[in-house]
């Protein structure tokens, strides 16, 4: 009898130890959609995707693009929080764009935040030249570039019987050897799409081509 | 105990001063056939008049003189033509039958009073229970005099087995309390154990069965119901065919049934007499709709605020769009829709019908969508409590344990997330595993599971099937039928 008088108290006080109160409204956080880095000329710039609901519509969805530079990506993102009122969360990111120049330290580098960050391990890795305006050309057919092309890559799957192995968890398990698509900006004609333009591959950490 | 006199002025001083304030007392003096003066007593109200009139006044004026020396034993036995008649020598005992709706007869030149049976109170009728209605099956309803409920009861079961002993309680009240089983079912140490709980009860009065519901169950600060109840006689024959015990009281028409198991709470009435697909997928979606009435709102709450990554991403874009501007905290929110939705629905009860439609419109139009308009509250968090609540309406029974463990849940998951919402479910098992019913343990026969034992549980298999009563009492006839 004593053990059901004692044994919530326990679980609870386990629970408690163990998660804490970390209650977090939904209009508290920003929902990143998806993640670029670039290489600039004094360090790194880490672009993030934020969709937003306007509470007069919420059926109608705007897209902002914040950006943080620093001498590495945690001192960019920590940049790019402080002109912020809200958290970040990452756990819904589902696109990582890598610029020109993300290979070898600044490989591992990546990596490495992507899983300090905890952005899901199922995430899209794509290439385009400019990640950060890859991002702010914005979409056409989803209301995030985040979410447009991993859509853009499923449906080229089905139809196509392509397997695109570019994963975060694949490129991570990769050992530095992947291919990843490549996307270009889309074009300035109202109905143009970001644009698949072959796939970037990478050798032991190294950008090699396209192709 | 004051005794009766010989004299029928002294009989009558002693009564009239008793009544003295009561305005509804009534006595009649007059000239018996069998040569001596009478009077009779009675409360305007409790007796039948044609009783007293024919079967009392009228024969002894009409009878015969005589030279008996006990004219009260004489007239019980060959002149009055009630049904019932006693005699006493206590004045009290003359005065709790008078209480009681009895007539009561002093004779001139003799010490014995008749305590004559003459009640004629109006009762209510048989009327369907309105909170026990069925679609298809009987609609009788018990109503407050208890002994014609016992009747009711006895029409259903016709065996000499039915017992119906009656205990007195209530100091001031003096309220029959009937204990109804089958001799041959029911648990002897079950009805014992009855017995020594309501002897226990020390009580001014007893108005209804809930006294007794509140002064003698197991844990008596449990929410959850360990006593059933229930206004309709074929609920009771089934339960005393079960081996279960009724208790019947005067002056109410709901009758307690023990043990009571959870089970029962997700059995409807017409369970029975509709076909047995229909039966379990009722049984079913009770089930279903006391976990979703729990859990939508607690679990709906961890993931908002502690697992947004569990949730869809644009269910949580959505939900943070409809939330923006809401002043509250989602907790809060939370809180208050489930109490504005208690408010309704006990308003909602409370109020005549012809009001009650209206302020459903009102309490629709005024919650659900104004209130999202005004950014008091937001549309998901509404639409989850509005189903969690419109869930529970199908387990009328769990009422007031659904409203606490509803608001526990929520506070555990704002606390602690998803584990804060399995913590208060396993409290709740844990709970639930040690709640017992007169020694039956509550969630029989869902702990130990068997397959005779689970055919009335989650399902209802058909009656060709039923071939044992319940379980929890071993030392009854468990056969209940014989398999074909």
């Amino acid at each position: 009898m004593k053990n059901h008088f004692f044994l919530p108290i326990f679980l609870c006080l386990i629970s408690f130890s163990a998660f804490g109160c970390r209650a977090v409204e939904p209009e508290e956080v920003y929902l990143i959609s998806a993640l670029g880095f670039d290489r600039t000329n004094s360090g790194v710039r880490v672009s993030a995707e934020v969709p937003l609901t306007r509470e007069d519509e919420a059926d109608k969805m705007e897209v902002r693009v914040f950006e943080g530079e620093g001498e590495t990506f945690p001192s960019a993102l920590e940049a790019m929080k402080a002109g912020l009122a809200k958290q970040l969360e990452f756990g819904h990111c589902a696109l990582i764009v890598f610029g020109d120049g993300m290979e070898n330290s600044r490989l591992d580098e990546i990596l490495e935040c992507l899983f300090e960050w905890q952005v899901p391990l199922s995430a899209t890795v794509v290439y385009s030249p400019n990640a950060g305006e890859l991002l702010k050309k914005g979409s056409l057919s989803a209301p995030a570039v985040g979410y447009e092309i991993p859509d853009i890559l499923r449906l080229i799957s089905k139809e196509r019987g392509i397997l695109f192995q570019c994963r975060v968890y694949e490129v991570a398990s990769s050992g530095g050897s992947f291919r990843i698509p490549q996307f270009l900006p889309n074009g300035e004609e109202a109905a143009e799409v970001d644009r698949l333009e072959g796939e970037c591959v990478y050798h032991e950490k190294k950008a090699v081509g396209i192709e | 105990m004051e005794q009766t006199q010989t004299g029928l002025s002294e009989n009558l001083e002693t009564i009239l001063s008793a009544f003295r304030t009561d305005a509804s007392f009534r006595c009649r003096v007059f000239q018996t056939g069998m040569g001596a003066r009478a009077a009779i007593c009675y409360l305007d109200g409790m007796v039948s008049q044609e009783v007293v009139r024919e079967g009392v006044i009228r024969p002894l004026m009409l009878a015969l003189p005589t030279s008996e020396p006990n004219l009260a034993a004489y007239a019980s036995e060959c002149v009055l033509f009630a049904t019932e008649v006693k005699g006493t020598d206590s004045i009290d005992t003359a005065i709790d039958g008078l209480l009681g709706g009895a007539a009561i007869l002093f004779f001139d030149a003799c010490p014995t009073v008749l305590v004559i049976d003459a009640k004629g109170f109006r009762s209510r009728g048989i009327q369907e229970p309105e909170n026990e209605s069925v679609l298809q099956g009987p609609r009788e309803g018990f109503d407050e005099v208890a002994i014609q409920s016992i009747a009711m009861i006895r029409r259903k079961l016709q065996t000499p087995d039915l017992c119906a002993e009656q205990i007195t309680l209530g100091k001031q009240t003096k309220t029959a309390i009937y204990l109804c089983y089958l001799r041959r079912l029911a648990s002897p140490r079950l009805v014992a154990e009855l017995k020594r709980r309501l002897a226990k009860i020390e009580i001014d009065g007893v108005l209804d069965t809930n006294y007794l519901n509140e002064l003698i169950r197991d844990k008596k600060t449990s929410i959850f119901k360990t006593m059933g109840t229930t206004e309709r006689p074929d609920v009771v024959a089934a339960k005393l065919l079960e081996g279960r015990v009724a208790i019947l009281a005067n002056g109410t028409p709901v009758v307690l049934t023990v043990p009571y198991l959870f089970a029962e709470n997700f059995q409807s009435d017409e369970d029975y007499y509709v076909n047995f697909w229909g039966a379990s997928i009722g049984r079913l979606l009770r089930y279903l709709c006391f976990f979703l009435t729990i859990s939508v709102p607690a679990v709906y709450l961890a993931l908002l605020t502690h697992h947004q990554r569990l949730l869809p991403t644009f269910l949580l874009l959505s939900a943070a769009g409809t939330r923006g501007g809401v002043p509250f905290s989602s907790l809060v929110e939370c809180l208050v829709l489930i109490l504005v939705l208690e408010i309704l629905k006990e308003t909602g009860a409370r109020m005549p019908q012809n009001l009650g439609h209206t302020l459903g419109i009102i309490g629709g139009l005024v919650v659900g969508q104004a209130a999202v308009e005004a950014r008091l509250v937001s549309a998901s968090m509404l639409i989850v409590v509005a189903v969690s609540g419109i869930a529970g309406l199908m387990i009328p029974r769990l009422r007031a344990a659904v409203f606490f463990l509803r608001v526990g849940l929520v506070l555990l998951s704002a606390w602690l997330g998803l584990a804060g919402w399995l913590l208060g479910v396993s409290a709740l098992l844990i709970r639930l595993t040690g709640t017992t019913s007169f020694g039956v343990s509550y969630l029989q026969p869902l702990e130990s599971p068997t397959a005779q034992g689970m055919k009335d549980t989650f399902l209802r298999v058909s009656w060709g099937k039923m071939l044992t009563r319940p379980a929890f009492n071993r030392n009854l006839t468990r056969q209940r039928r014989k398999k074909e």
